[in-house]
């Protein structure tokens, strides 16, 4: 077997005062890396299906072992990325990151990946599927629909018919879970080779 | 590497290998001292060629040790981090088996009950059950006796049998059922589960087909 090479990891040459955290698109895969696992532990359990989904979620808190442990983690590592977007978004504002050669596609990057965990966020919220996400679903939904012009095309893909129903569950689950996971992949893909040269903060 | 090794005489002072190791260190050669029992043991790294041991020396060795199998502070650092990266992984792979791994669930195993007496049944009109943790009702309806499940089919809230309206409501978002579990109004997706019923003697036997509800 071959030896974790610590001796050479800290013998490697760096650039002085840069550690981790100084490199938010490694911060970002790390949470991101965490939610992939804990999200793909969880669906061991959880059930997309109305009268089962509040079931199985409290079965992962209350009986399966550690399930407390990744649901926190799931939910932890969230809170993180919401708020690691944000100041993204925030510093590459203040820094004017927007201009300059790639600085706009560098700028829409940014917003898209807040726009993007925002999302992740209230789809996950809504997977428990109790009382507070049922209605949380329903604002939000006519939220969506008073967007002008394509707002209530949106809400109707969005809840698969007039109303929030089970369809509707199943439809933010596979957001979540199924689609907007390779949107993420990509946008942190992107974010990280241009912050490599410099176009984002 | 070559080392010398020089064990003192039983009868020397417990600190003249400390002196000793100093002595040497003073020369520029590294030594290190160990205690086994009554023994001290000096061990002199990479012995130059004109140190021969002092008097009270009483057996002394040269060793080889090939490259490969010297500890240093830096080699032992990297099996420790190996060690601490090989255990973590260990640690996380087994929680991931502990999580996998389904736990028992109270009612597993039980899809036949018996719920009430007949006779008891007509006259109390209903008798409430529970699979586990899959609450139900039985209902006598003139001669017939429905079973159904109590889990609302919209968000599983719990309904209620309501005696005087003949209907099963659902405090959540006022959905009512029919006795065949049907939705005669609200937002349920689907009627409420229904069970088997069948009358042994006095006996009333409840049957589910399958274990749905978590
Ligand atoms: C491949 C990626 C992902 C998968 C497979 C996944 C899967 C899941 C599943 C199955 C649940 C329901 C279990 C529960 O409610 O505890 C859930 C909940 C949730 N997810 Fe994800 N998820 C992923 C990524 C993310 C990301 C990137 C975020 C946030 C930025 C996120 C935020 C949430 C939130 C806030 C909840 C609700 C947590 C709770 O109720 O305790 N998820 N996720
Ligand atoms: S949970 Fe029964 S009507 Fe909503």
């Amino acid at each position: 077997m071959r030896n974790v090479n610590l001796t050479a990891f800290l013998d490697r040459p760096v650039v002085e005062h840069r550690t981790f955290l100084s490199d938010p698109g490694r911060v970002a895969v790390f949470l991101f890396g965490i939610e992939v696992v804990t999200g793909a532990l969880l669906a061991l359990y959880y059930r997309p299906a109305p009268e089962a989904a509040f079931a199985s979620v409290q079965l992962i808190s209350n009986a399966v072992t550690l399930g407390w442990l990744v649901r926190s983690l799931h939910l932890v590592a969230a809170n993180c990325l919401v708020v690691l977007a944000a100041l993204l978004l925030i510093r590459a504002f203040f820094r004017r990151a927007f201009l300059g050669p790639r600085g706009f596609s560098g700028w829409l990057l940014t917003v898209g990946f807040l726009l993007l965990m925002l999302a992740f966020f209230f789809t996950g919220e809504a997977l428990p599927w109790d009382q507070d996400a049922y209605w949380r679903t329903t604002v939000t939904a006519h939220l969506v629909a008073d967007t002008p012009v394509v707002g209530p095309w949106i809400a109707g893909v969005l809840r698969g018919g007039d109303d929030v129903s089970g369809v509707t569950l199943i439809r933010l689950y596979a957001a979540h879970a199924l689609l907007m996971p390779w949107a993420a992949y990509w946008v942190i893909h992107r974010m990280r080779a241009l912050m490599r040269r410099g176009a984002i903060g | 590497m070559r080392s010398s090794i020089w064990i003192l005489r039983a009868d020397t002072d417990p600190t003249r290998g400390e002196a000793l190791a100093r002595e040497l260190s003073d020369r520029g050669v590294q030594a290190t001292v160990r205690m086994q029992g009554d023994r001290t043991t000096v061990v002199v790294d990479s012995p130059p060629e004109d140190l021969s041991p002092p008097p009270d020396v009483e057996r002394a060795a040269v060793i080889e040790i090939p490259e490969q199998f010297r500890t240093t502070r830096r080699s032992f650092l990297d099996s420790f981090a190996t060690a601490l990266a090989v255990g973590v992984a260990g640690a996380a792979a087994g929680s991931i088996g502990l999580f996998a791994h389904p736990p028992e669930r109270r009612g597993d195993g039980v899809d036949e009950l018996e719920v009430a007496r007949l006779s008891e049944l007509r006259k109390k009109g209903y008798q409430t059950f529970s699979f586990g943790s899959e609450p139900g009702i039985v209902v006598a309806s003139g001669t017939k006796l429905h079973a159904l499940s109590l889990v609302c089919t919209h968000l599983g809230c719990l309904v209620e049998w309501s005696p005087e309206r003949r209907q099963l409501i659902c405090p959540c978002h006022r959905a009512s059922f029919d006795l065949g579990g049907n939705v005669l109004e609200g937002p349920p997706p689907r009627p409420l589960r229904s069970f088997e019923v069948s009358v042994q003697g006095d006996r009333v036997l409840v049957r589910r087909a399958g274990r749905v509800t978590l």
